[in-house]
């Protein structure tokens, strides 16, 4: 009876070690850090580089990102193939940014400003009033703020209601005004440098918004003056660790496998090519290893070209590829009509002469074919940044010497003002700016700026405050093209023609859908 | 000569990988318990030996023989036959034949001595006597039930497993959608029970093997990570737990199809479970040898328009658009036979590819191999099994190979005392071709032809890509034990302890000198995934009154997962070779690691009245290491009601047999590990660490809870040759989980999971199965189900509508006129063109609540008879991903000489299935082949003199070309006026998925107890919606399993299989 009883009992003793063995819920699970153990004193370093991080996926993020759109919409470089991955979406193409698909755009900014505030709080509270960090700190939450005023239309703070964009630069002004600060305490005479460097610009922001207003931009200058190293550069760096940390806008052109923008048929394409070479501009013109000779001499106007064996170009020499001639001093680009023999007829007609013996080769292609542009576009990648590791430029000494250009401009001082842009083109070796007009001051100003802060997530800025704050002079931008099929090309689009394109990014989708202020829910 | 033969055997790797993985440890754990079993455990007993037969007609293979009140049971032999060794006394004998009603003999064993018990069973395709174990506390029969569990016997109702049990799966029962992800080796396939359970967690059903939880998660894909610089860039395909299971060793398979019946498996089991029975030996049993050889291939089936059936994968034909007419006209039938390759449309047939690849495609060659043996003796019974299994598909790189081995023993260490020992292994490596939405992959450049990422069709180029080794190899062990204790008849304990070990290998390598990456990349990825359950489970019987009975049982659960996961990348190669991680110039690693414990117990009551009325009630009362601190313990209770009415006096004997059921019960699922905590995600920036925001937390997260309610009826018509069961479901997800959205300039821009809303699923489940014609030399079987389903979100909760899954999840809308829309939940969404035919401007406005409408080609408007769902950015919602409707069709015509033929038929219909595929490419001006017309159309007109954007024009101002295009054209073939949200259709679909042939050939082999010879053909016979211009609605994506997301990217449809094979039994 015993030892039956006890066998009764071996159900309910493994249930009962079932039980025992499931009480215990206990887990640890490494990997994500849990936000309390930010606020300790040895955690100020990671929580400063996250802000930094942020601010680098920011603006070089793989969808979206502020770098690339900026370049795309400003027509500071051309699409030349993928819309998707690594590419300009068809309708940033069309010059329209979207508050859907550059949903991304603002989430990643906003994250971006989230991070370096709260890293100025969090410092604030745990590390001492002269740690270099908090300094630092405070420098990439005003740089976030700029970055979001230059580009956004409009603000909005901590899920807080829509508000006008100058905040931005309030904000960025008062963060800048606090690294400076901090800076000197530190002893960081760089990081002072960039304090002052990016007060300097978040206040001609202010200054422009507030129709020119001469007493912001007297305070524009003197920040601008008090950076004297025309060398000085403060970058956001980019590493090659990892595909998320790489310079995006190299990346998406480096032919891995993606070769998604070009330099092809923009403005500074033209620039280049009938300017000496100014070296802020810098491209590659990749041509295919192949090539063959001109078999008999083209003359200006002819619309095709005899070459000795077209079949040397291998199977790329067919319609819609591109053929380079190379004329001394000058290499045509032409898309390929037809072919038949060793006859090439071309789509646009030759500018120049073409003795027999010049080289000709294929141009490299961008990725995809580009449906604005009717198939696939040479491949002509941006040198500006040239590695994964290539750093963007946030501040100079000589974006400091334009904003001082700029300021005399305001105040009517032609002469100052081109005396400054003059400092940089003896720099680069380039010809003087003369003294004449206003207006062509002002056309000299734009054209500068556009060449010193090319590719640096500046333009959109630009051409939005001087929209808002008319000056004289015209912009430099759009895009090279045969409007009328008769083979030249004309400036088919610019930033006003044949429509407006956008100059801000609109507040992100994943916002108004979320923010309470948006959607009138807010207790 | 023996001595060499082991050797070679010994020295295959995959012997050292199976002694190495443990399944060794396992065998030899086995084979030592098996030698501890004493000889003789009991003196008094006697033997029962009898013939099983069916009334009128021959023996009856395989019916299981139990004697009630014992552990003791065996299965009958090709001639019926059984023989069990049997404690000495008065005994009932039992036995169950699927097909056939019940049978009972009552006989009494005298020790030593031998006793006869032969039953003659009468054909009923109604089944109430039939034992389930699946949902219950212990094994019941179906007229307790008051719940739908399907059963699927291999033996009787499968006849030919496929080569995996996805397929096996497909068309077979009521309320099951299996949708398989496509072509590529290995892919694996979406199980839906019910349609969605779940916006946020795994809609995947749970997957027990003998009692033993086992993984039920799709495999990792091998796709490189984000930070490894060639993201994504893999196969693309995700590989199911499931398929690792040899199905031939499958004995029977139950299914739960939801919270009704699933009560007990407590949280995590809201998507029903998948219970599979794995085949045992039989007591006193001579050694029975299965062998079976299967020979076969895999074959592409078109899935593009006529004039290019595989999307350029093999050759094209020409075409151009007649400028009189705008008609599309094929003008140049092409072949790969006239020894050039054509690949390339007209223009590039001045540049022939010599000696290239004129397809991409190829009959894959398939062989199996596999051998079985299951016998026994009184006290110890075994089934052993082995499979090797080498399956070329399509595609030029992929190739499935699979070793599979199983050990089931029963040990009777007493009258009262039972041990099983289950242990299956298999190595599977898989070798795929680089597809899928993968930039250097072969499919994706194949398809968009000349405008891909090489800029080429040069065959030899897109060869290159083909360097490229992408491998995926799996070790997966499951085994453990279950300990039968019964130490009275009315008394019944089972105990199980089972340990599940899938440890999965994805390398992908592009090799120095690959053309994209010339200095090249290797990613390595290793996870081990293992399950640990310990589950008891007890049953008491006891009788209140005469008629008043009923069963107690009492058991818990712990269930213990851990997933490890470490991957390495590295890039930039010395030279050539074969590279590892280590020797590259830099690299990178990582590793995850989440462990999950989840345990409760459970309580259930069975009255049982007359054996006619059954009462169930129950609970259980889980605990997981998930949730969040306030929540504690969840209670999930059920209760059910059966009431077999045919059993009643008043019922007409002619009326047949029916049972009429109700059941209603609660199940679970579990957030994440992570959920409740507000977290930072710590990353090295330029090898700087750093923080980066990651979880913003939810304290009170807590598993979302399913509520479900079924009634239905199971009925058996004339003298049940016809069966019918009919079932209505509803099942409502409260506190569901969701992702919600966080306000973005607040920081956190990662969703949080969270208990918000509701979301609902009804509908019908109908099964019919009859035997219309049943002669002795000839008959004929028809079956079929109808199964319905209807999803929606009844609540948000106030969180704000988002995108989950590839659908749309948004909470019903008031109308003005106080109308409230529902939408299905994650619907498929888009841009409505409601005259895609029609040569006119796009007609895309979303007027919610306003009568659907279509307008044909004519221009004339019809009426869909649905109403318009508009989200917040004015797309259209057209309807769920998942099939609302599903048919299944299965009929069996029986011979002259015991020849068979087979058929097996699915209809799903109702589902939207997006095309990513498309989409990407037109987006990026590849001339796609639905397109042709449109293509054609703008050649005209620069051949005419124009340019392109001449012809074209813009959306606002078209050139003569765009004014020639329908609707649908405009806006899906012009680049400039392409989005992506144009590409959700109708995914309806109709496919034979089985036609089988079966000729016995038994009498043409000698010394063999059975022969079969069978030709089997799958997924040849198909149709398409035409909505869907192409591909196939199963060509699969990049997505995972476990979502309820439908989409295609750049893979290639399932092929068709056919397949020989000739199995013996001996």
């Amino acid at each position: 009876m015993t030892n039956h009883q006890s066998r009764n009992y071996l159900g309910w003793a493994a249930l009962l070690g079932v039980a025992a063995l499931g009480c215990d819920f206990s887990v640890t699970n490494p990997g994500p850090v849990e936000d309390r153990f930010l606020d300790e004193l040895t955690a100020r370093r990671a929580i400063v580089t996250g802000a930094q991080r942020a601010l680098a996926n920011s603006i070089q993020a793989n969808q979206g990102d502020i770098l690339y759109y900026v370049a795309a919409i400003t027509f500071e470089l051309n699409p030349a193939g993928s819309t998707g991955s690594f590419g300009i979406s068809t309708q940033v193409q069309d010059g329209r940014l979207l508050e859907d698909i550059q949903s991304y755009t603002w989430n990643d900014a906003s994250e971006a400003r989230w991070v370096a505030e709260d890293a100025v709080r969090r410092l604030t509270k745990i590390a001492s009033p002269e740690d270099s960090l908090l300094a630092v700190a405070n420098l990439w939450a005003g740089y976030a703020n700029r970055l979001m005023g230059e580009n956004f239309c409009n603000a909005v703070i901590d899920g807080g209601p829509e508000e006008a964009r100058t905040v931005y630069f309030t904000r960025a002004e008062g963060y800048f005004t606090e690294a400076n600060r901090v800076a000197g305490l530190a002893g960081k005479a760089n990081v002072a440098s960039a304090a002052l460097a990016g007060r300097a610009s978040a206040r001609a922001y202010l200054a422009t918004y507030n129709s020119n207003n001469t007493a912001t931009w007297a305070s524009a200058a003197a920040d601008a003056a008090a950076v004297t190293s025309n060398t000085f550069r403060w970058v956001l760096p980019f590493s090659d660790q990892a595909q998320d940390q790489y310079n995006g806008l190299f990346h998406a052109q480096a032919g891995q496998p993606y070769k998604a923008h070009t330099q092809w048929a923009t403005y500074y394409d033209l620039y280049n090519r009938t300017t000496a070479a100014d070296t802020r501009i810098t491209w590659l013109m990749r041509l295919q290893s192949a090539s063959t000779t001109v078999a008999t001499a083209a003359a200006p106007g002819a619309t095709s070209i005899t070459v000795a064996d077209a079949g040397a170009l291998g199977t790329g020499a067919r319609a819609e590829a591109w053929l380079v001639v190379d004329a001394t001093g000058t290499k045509e680009v032409h898309q390929i009509a037809s072919v038949s023999g060793n006859t090439f007829t071309l789509r646009t007609p030759m500018s120049s002469v073409h003795a027999a013996g010049q080289t000709v080769r294929l141009a490299e292609l961008g990725d995809a074919a580009v449906g604005k542009f009717g198939g696939n576009v040479p491949h002509f990648p941006q040198q500006k940044y040239a590695s994964r590791t290539a750093p963007v430029a946030f501040s100079s000494g000589w974006e400091m010497r334009l904003l001082q250009a700029e300021e005399a401009l305001v105040r009517g001082q032609v002469a100052e003002a081109v005396g400054y842009m003059n400092q940089r083109r003896a720099n680069l070796s380039l010809a003087d700016i003369p003294v004449g007009t206003p207006a062509e001051a002002w056309t000299a100003l734009k054209a500068e700026r556009a060449l010193e802060l090319w590719l640096e997530a500046r333009r959109l800025g630009d051409l939005s405050r001087w929209d808002a704050a008319p000056s004289p002079g015209t912009t430099f931008d759009g895009v090279w093209r045969d409007t009328d099929g008769d083979g030249t090309w004309e400036q088919l689009e610019s930033m006003t023609t044949p429509n407006q394109r956008s100059l801000c990014f609109p507040v992100g989708r994943g916002e108004k859908q979320t923010n309470c202020h948006y959607l009138g829910t807010c207790s | 000569m023996t001595h060499h033969r082991w050797n070679g055997l010994l020295s295959r790797g995959w012997l050292n990988r199976l002694v190495g993985s443990g399944a060794g440890a396992a065998l030899a754990l086995t084979l030592g318990l098996a030698a501890l079993t004493p000889a003789v455990l009991r003196a008094q007993t006697g033997t029962v030996q009898g013939r099983i037969t069916e009334i009128g007609a021959g023996p009856i293979a395989g019916a299981q023989v139990t004697v009630v009140g014992t552990n003791l049971g065996t299965t009958t032999g090709e001639d019926g036959r059984f023989t069990l060794l049997v404690p000495a006394g008065q005994r009932t004998v039992r036995v169950l034949a699927i097909g056939y009603k019940v049978g009972q003999v009552q006989v009494t064993v005298t020790p030593g001595g031998s006793t006869t018990a032969n039953a003659e069973l009468t054909r009923s395709v109604l089944s109430l006597d039939e034992v389930v174990v699946t949902g219950t506390g212990g094994s019941a029969t179906k007229r307790e039930l008051g719940s739908s569990i399907s059963s699927i016997n291999i033996a009787a109702e499968v006849k030919d497993p496929p080569s995996n049990v996805d397929q096996m799966l497909q068309g077979r029962t009521a309320g099951l959608a299996v949708l398989q992800t496509g072509a590529a080796a290995g892919a694996g396939a979406q199980i839906r029970l019910r349609g969605v359970v779940s916006v946020n967690q795994s809609n995947q059903p749970l997957i027990y093997i003998d009692g033993i939880r086992v993984r039920s998660e799709g495999y990792a894909r091998n796709a490189p990570t984000a930070a490894s610089d060639f993201q994504g860039r893999g196969n693309n395909i995700q590989m199911s737990p499931l398929n690792d299971i040899n199905p031939a060793d499958i004995d029977r398979i139950e299914i739960i199809k939801g919270a009704a019946a699933s009560t007990l498996y407590g949280t995590e089991a809201s998507a029903g479970v998948i219970q599979i029975f794995t085949r045992k030996g039989q007591r006193g049993l001579r050694p029975r040898w299965n062998v079976e050889a299967d020979g076969g291939w895999s074959v592409a089936r078109p899935f593009g328009p006529e004039y290019n059936q595989f999307v350029n994968l093999k050759p094209r034909d020409s075409v151009y658009v007649d400028p009189a007419t705008n008609e599309l006209v094929t003008f140049e039938k092409r072949t790969a036979t006239d020894g050039q390759c054509h690949q390339n449309d007209d223009l590039s047939d001045a540049f022939p590819v010599p000696n290239a690849r004129c397809s991409w495609l190829r009959n894959g060659f398939r062989q199996k191999y596999a051998a079985s043996v299951a016998g026994g003796f009184d006290q110890f019974q075994y089934f052993v099994s082995g499979l090797r299994e080498d399956l070329d598909g399509i595609l030029p790189q992929d190739n499935e190979k699979r070793l599979s081995t199983r050990g089931n023993f029963g040990i009777d260490l007493s009258e009262k005392v039972r041990v099983d020992i289950n242990t299956g292994y298999t190595n599977y490596r898989v070798r795929n071709t680089p597809s899928g939405n993968n930039a250097q992959g072969l499919i994706l450049n194949v398809y968009r032809a000349e405008r891909n990422y090489i800029q080429s069709n040069d065959a030899a180029r897109l060869d290159s890509i083909l360097n490229q080794q992408i491998t995926t190899e799996i070790d997966r062990l499951v085994t453990g034990g279950t300990v039968y204790y019964t130490p009275v008849s009315w008394f019944t304990n089972r105990f199980t302890l089972g340990y599940d070990l899938a440890a999965q290998e994805n390398r992908t390598l592009r090799p120095f000198g690959f053309q994209a990456q010339p200095l090249g990349r290797l990613h390595d990825e290793q996870t081990k995934f293992t399950t640990f359950t310990a589950d008891y489970a007890g049953n008491l019987d006891y009788r209140l009154s005469g008629s008043l009975s009923g069963t107690f049982s009492l058991g818990g659960q712990t269930i213990s997962e851990e997933r490890i996961r470490t991957y390495a990348f590295g890039r930039d190669f010395a030279g050539p070779g074969e590279p590892t991680v280590g020797s590259a110039a830099s690299f990178l690693a990582d590793e995850t690691r989440v462990r999950t414990i989840n345990a409760g117990f459970f309580f259930q009551n069975v009255f049982k009245l007359s054996d006619k009325y059954f009462l169930t009630g129950g609970a259980r009362v889980d605990g997981n290491s998930a949730f969040g601190e306030a929540l504690g313990l969840q209670v999930y209770p059920k209760v059910a009601l059966s009431y077999v009415i045919s059993d009643e006096g008043f019922w007409p004997q002619s009326f047949g047999e029916m049972k009429l059921r109700a059941a209603m019960g609660y199940a679970g699922r579990a957030p994440g590990a992570f959920d409740k905590l507000r977290t930072w995600t710590p990353v090295a920036t330029g090898g700087v660490p750093s923080f980066l925001p990651s979880n913003v937390g939810d304290t009170l997260i807590g598993p979302e809870k399913t509520r479900e309610i079924e009634i239905g009826a199971d009925a058996g018509f004339f003298s049940n040759r016809l069966a019918a069961e009919v079932t209505y479901y509803q099942r409502q997800t409260q506190d569901a989980l969701m992702d919600v959205r966080q306000v973005p300039s607040l920081g956190f821009l990662n969703d949080q999971t969270a208990n918000v809303g509701k979301i609902e699923s009804k509908g019908l489940e109908v099964t019919l199965n009859g035997v219309l014609v049943d002669a002795q030399t000839f008959g004929f079987e028809l079956g079929g189900s109808v199964y319905t389903n209807s999803s929606r979100v009844l609540d948000l909760g106030g969180a704000p509508p988002f995108e989950a899954q590839g659908g749309w999840v948004q909470g019903p809308d008031t109308l003005a006129d106080g109308r409230v829309i529902y939408y299905p939940v994650a619907g498929a969404f888009g841009i409505n063109i409601k005259n895609k035919d029609q040569v006119a401007t796009p007609d895309t406005a979303c007027a919610q609540g306003e009568p659907g409408y279509t307008i044909d080609a004519a221009g004339t408007r019809h009426e869909t008879g649905d109403i318009q769902r508009c989200d917040i950015s004015g797309r259209t919602i057209f309807g769920p991903q998942q099939p609302t409707l599903i048919l299944g069709l299965n009929s069996s015509l029986r011979l002259p000489g015991g020849i068979t033929l087979s058929a097996r038929g699915e209809y799903q219909g109702g589902g939207y299935v997006y095309d990513g595929a498309s989409g990407n490419a037109l987006s990026r001006s590849v001339r796609w082949p639905t397109c042709a017309r449109a293509h054609g159309i703008v050649d005209n007109y620069v051949a005419g003199g124009m340019t392109t954007s001449q012809a074209v024009g813009t959306a606002s101002s078209p050139g003569p070309a765009q004014l020639a295009m329908t609707a649908w054209e405009r806006h899906a073939c012009i680049a400039a006026n392409h989005n992506f949200d144009l590409h959700s259709y109708k995914a309806d679909m109709f496919k034979l998925r089985d036609l089988t042939l079966t000729v016995p050939v038994g009498s043409l082999i000698p010394r063999t107890e059975s022969a079969t010879l069978r030709v089997s053909v799958q997924n040849w016979l198909r149709w398409y919606h035409d909505d869907l211009r192409i591909f196939d609605p199963e060509t699969g994506s990049n997505t995972s399993l476990d979502t309820q997301g439908r989409s295609i990217t750049e893979h290639v449809p399932p092929p068709a299989t056919i397949t020989m094979s000739l199995r013996l039994a001996f």
